[in-house]
């Protein structure tokens, strides 16, 4: 299996091919190394996500073997109405934005693009981008000073907080700590982003 | 999580009568079946006897499945059933000994399959979970963050080309990149 | 020009230099003492506008946001959103702070903090940090694509976090940001992934996206809920060296019959809050340690007052801190 191959097995594994995918699937249908790699492609996104069971299962080959000796299946008249529509078609927006707030600014590289040479904001009044911040070249993000893995500083029990949660005392005690460490001389950064920050669900 | 739109298009070819297509689904799947089951069993291989039921029995039921949800919550549900039969059966079998928990020798019902002896290398989550994170470690930075942001955070790539302020196109290609360098660790460690 | 968002043009950009760089260093490889380059990102925090991406980690957690920073003879006016997971925000001006928790339906508005910043108060604060803290420069790096400087501050004893700031050497911004040990583990990170400086920012780019119509609202900045300086009950009576009371108040929230004490104390970079608060029926009341990022909290029930410490400090500070309560009427 080729390098080329292999990439867009990667950008399935994401959901990110678009035309692509059905020939992508035929050849992964057909050919056992890429099989494989299907499998261990998702199975990084498993162990970062915590999905691993304690001990790594094998279980496919029995399965299939178990299929094969089932009857096919074929396929029911017609697909439901209430079927939803593709996700081909993604918001052209960096993330997705209600149409109700169109007044809120979006960065957008495309709509930057459509600066005329004066500098005029397109119609539709949104802001731009100034042109220095069009990446047309590679970003870096190398610094030279390595970042160390981030740890848990504690050895004890220290409840993990999170910031919705039964506790709105908490929360508004948190934000008036915040808004008192933004306004006292030196911070690092916005103390603020600790609140909008996501801690994971825990019951979800 | 949003709907899976490879899954979609999985479920529609075996419901076309592709068998292989269901493969694809049990291995990607498989692991977090399985882990999903082992809270109700705590012998490994009885998970993972539990987790082939489920995925036969999924696909037995397969074409009554309209994709009112998505594949991997309608097969969660006929994984925690399934081990809920088993448990069910289990306790109605008088233990022989007191040793029996270890020693399930079939479930009842019809096409249960028996877990193939066990490995002689048994493939360890913390080794496999060690191996995988000290991969991403050393790997240069860009590449690592978009390979956390992809799989930890669940960034699209648009929005990854947004936060790292680079096109799409690269962004792919880093991911790519750093499942390359994770593989090359990860692979001699699996052998299917 | 009239259009909003005028970049960043060159003329600006060597006059921000003139105002901020004494002449005398205007030639950015020298390297200035690293308690200086410090008082000049916060100067350059409440003059310049500027948005960015960034993305925040804690604990194999991370997270990417957009700010938008204002400043105006209003202060600042600031406005962080969340790009992962739920999309919270932040919108904080000279009278209030906003929060919406689109995961939780609810929205939670407090009062902001009367400006005590004065510019001219730095210098001092700085001298006296620096019994408690080593101040160096670590050297140079690049972030989001922009040379910075690199400045350490280590403390001298173990009830205190140390920082590695990464300042722009142009504008003297912070782009990146470290939180870390007494022994040099890092904590919590901050790094911009995209960054630009803006001559005006539109008062649009900081209206929230979530309107927060059926959402809960908290909400406690109305004069219906007044502060009062000062006039309070309690006060720590440990503290770790060179921490000092800055200000204390007393505030009625909507919720409860009883205002609450905050009380603020810091050691010139450091800060630790700490509330007091009365409660009608001990349910559902938490106490004992948490963590939220960098930050500590420390509850404990004493007859039926809620203490609570909180701050950016080890988890033994804000113990020993909540502990020390006492009444003092």
């Amino acid at each position: 299996m080729n390098e080329q191959k292999r990439e867009q097995l990667s950008a399935l594994v994401d959901d990110e091919l678009t035309q692509e995918a059905s020939s992508v699937i035929e050849s992964l249908l057909e050919d056992d190394e890429a099989k494989e790699t299907w499998a261990r492609y998702h199975l990084i996104g498993d162990s970062l996500r915590g999905h691993l069971p304690g001990q790594i299962g094998n279980i496919s080959a029995n399965v299939s073997q178990a299929i094969a000796s089932e009857p096919t299946i074929l396929a029911p008249a017609k697909k439901s109405a209430n079927r939803k529509s593709s996700n081909l078609m993604k918001p052209v927006m960096g993330f997705a934005i209600a149409a109700s707030v169109a007044a809120v600014a979006i960065f957008n590289v495309q709509q930057a693009n459509q600066i005329s040479e004066t500098g005029q904001i397109p119609e539709t009044g949104q802001p731009v981008i100034a042109q220095s911040s069009i990446a047309t070249d590679q970003p870096s993000f190398t610094t030279s000073i390595a970042t160390p893995q981030l740890v848990n500083q504690e050895t004890g029990q220290a409840q993990i907080y999170q910031a919705v949660n039964i506790d709105y005392r908490m929360n508004r005690y948190l934000v008036n700590y915040n808004e008192y460490r933004a306004n006292k001389g030196v911070s690092g950064m916005p103390p603020h982003v600790r609140m909008v920050a996501n801690e994971p669900q825990s019951n979800k | 999580m949003g709907e899976s739109v490879t899954d979609k298009q999985l479920v529609e070819r075996v419901q076309n009568g592709d068998k292989k297509a269901f493969d694809l689904l049990v291995l990607k799947y498989q692991q977090r079946i399985i882990n999903l089951v082992s809270r109700f069993v705590y012998n490994p291989s009885d998970a993972e006897d539990i987790a082939q039921e489920a995925f036969i029995k999924a696909y037995r039921a397969l074409p009554n499945f309209r994709g009112e949800s998505a594949f991997y919550t309608w097969m969660y549900r006929i994984a925690v059933n399934t081990a809920k039969n088993y448990l069910a059966v289990k306790s109605r079998r008088p233990l022989e000994s007191a040793h029996d928990i270890d020693d399930v020798e079939q479930i009842e019902g019809d096409h249960t399959l028996r877990h193939e002896e066990t490995p002689e290398h048994l493939l360890l989550r913390d080794e496999i979970q060690e191996t995988i994170l000290n991969s991403i470690e050393a790997l240069p930075e860009d590449l690592n963050l978009a390979i956390t942001l992809r799989e930890v955070e669940g960034l699209s790539y648009e929005d990854i080309a947004v936060a790292m302020d680079c096109p799409i196109g690269t962004v792919r290609s880093r991911i790519f990149r750093a499942r390359e360098a994770i593989d090359k660790e990860l692979k001699p460690l699996i052998e299917y | 020009m009239s259009h909003k968002g005028i970049r960043y043009n060159l003329l600006s950009r060597f006059l921000l230099l003139l105002i901020l760089v004494p002449v005398s260093s205007f030639a950015t490889d020298q390297m200035p003492p690293a308690q200086q380059l410090i008082r000049q990102m916060s100067e350059a925090n409440h003059k310049l506008n500027y948005e960015g991406v960034f993305i925040y980690r804690r604990q194999g957690k991370m997270d990417t946001m957009r700010i938008i920073h204002k400043v105006g003879e209003n202060g600042i006016h600031e406005r962080i959103v969340s790009l992962t997971g739920f999309a919270r925000e932040v919108i904080r001006d000279k009278n209030s702070v906003t929060c919406f928790l689109p995961d939780d339906e609810s929205v939670m508005v407090e009062k902001s903090t009367p400006r005590q910043f004065k510019i001219s108060q730095l210098p001092e604060q700085i001298n006296k940090v620096s019994e408690y803290y080593t101040f160096s420069i670590a050297g140079q790096d690049r972030v989001a694509n922009r040379p910075t400087w690199v400045v350490d501050i280590v403390p001298k004893d173990d009830y205190r976090y140390g920082y590695q700031l990464w300042i722009d050497l142009e504008s003297k911004l912070l782009l990146k940001s470290e939180l870390k040990n007494k022994k040099g583990v890092p904590l919590e990170q901050f790094f911009f992934a995209k960054f630009q400086i803006f001559d005006e920012i539109p008062d649009e780019w900081l209206k929230p996206e979530i309107s927060g119509v059926g959402y809960t609202w908290h909400d406690n900045s109305s004069e219906d809920f007044p502060v009062h300086k000062g006039d309070v009950s309690w006060k720590a009576t440990w503290m770790p060296d060179g921490f000092v009371m800055s200000d204390q108040e007393k505030q009625s929230v909507e919720e409860s019959q009883m205002p609450v004490e905050h009380l603020m104390y810091s050691d010139g970079l450091a800060t630790v809050s700490v509330f007091v608060e009365k409660i009608d029926k001990p349910v559902n009341v938490v106490t004992g340690p948490s963590s939220m990022g960098g930050v500590n909290t420390f509850s404990t029930m004493t007859d039926s007052y809620l203490i609570t410490a909180i701050g950016e400090v080890p988890r033994d500070t804000v113990m020993l801190f909540a502990k020390s309560v006492v009444s003092i009427k």
